[in-house]
């Protein structure tokens, strides 16, 4: 998720999809479509609930895409925004739809599967770890789940969560804490 | 402990479902192409949204001048 990607011009990108080159959105998708995933499993979300706040947060910036100032922040960050917000909504309200499975047999991950053996002690430490996460309260878990894209610093992270960059820290460090006692306590 | 917190939240606990990229790209096809609001466009909305307050006191106004006539 986090490995170095070849530079990309996004507002030159971004001018030019506006100019009617709509094949360009797709470099955008493919460029955040793996940080976003990563980012809606860290809020704990079930991968039907994910996929559909993913593809929703790039429709939004494909609607607004006009609105978005490359000199007020970085495309990720603005991106970012639209899907926490929509995350956020979406934890604040889980009765609103039928939770879905978890099933990765309806849900093939995109890339190459490793060793069955390894495949299956790999998804039970994600289960273990979204557990945990899912057991956090909703403000720690938002946090968490921001701060492990490497493309988002404090700053970004702080103006998404609306507070100053110190109280971020702070609110990070007691974050990771209680999630280090949720594994503790309850996966070993 | 902290590193292995770290390796744990740093691999995707999800990851992008076959497709993906398609299915969005597909769902772009139908819309229109993104356009800055502008400020007619503001105009239009706030102008609708007076309009549309004006008619709900109107009715309101109308309910109450109703329900004082027969009180």
């Amino acid at each position: 998720m986090t490995s170095p990607v070849p530079a990309l011009d996004i507002p030159a990108l971004i001018a030019r999809i506006l100019q009617g080159e709509r094949a360009g959105f797709a470099v955008l998708v493919r460029r955040y479509q793996g940080p976003l995933f990563a980012y809606l499993g860290r809020m704990g979300l079930s991968p039907g609930v994910a996929e559909e706040l993913a593809q929703e947060s790039f429709l939004r910036a494909w609607r607004h895409l006009a609105d978005y100032d490359a000199a007020r922040g970085a495309f990720s960050t603005w991106l970012f925004t639209i899907a926490h917000r929509l995350a956020l909504s979406e934890c604040a309200h889980p009765l609103r739809r039928a939770q879905q499975p978890w099933n990765d047999e309806v849900h093939q991950p995109a890339c190459e599967a490793p060793q069955p053996h390894e495949a299956l002690m790999q998804q039970q430490r994600r289960q273990q770890v979204q557990q945990a996460l899912r057991a956090l309260p909703l403000a720690d878990r938002s946090v968490l789940a921001l701060a492990y894209f490497e493309e988002l610093d404090m700053a970004a992270i702080a103006r998404i969560e609306g507070c100053g960059v110190g109280a971020l820290k702070v609110r990070l460090h007691r974050a990771r804490q209680r999630l280090r006692k949720e594994l503790e306590q309850h996966h070993g | 402990m902290d590193e292995e917190l770290d390796a744990l939240l740093k691999q995707p606990l999800l990851d992008v479902p076959a497709g993906f990229e398609a299915r969005v790209m597909a769902a772009v096809a139908l819309r229109p192409a993104p356009a800055r609001t502008t400020w007619w466009g503001w105009l239009a909305v706030l102008t609708g949204a007076a309009l549309g307050a004006w008619q709900v006191l109107g009715f309101a106004l109308g309910v109450w001048l109703t329900a004082s006539a027969h009180g």
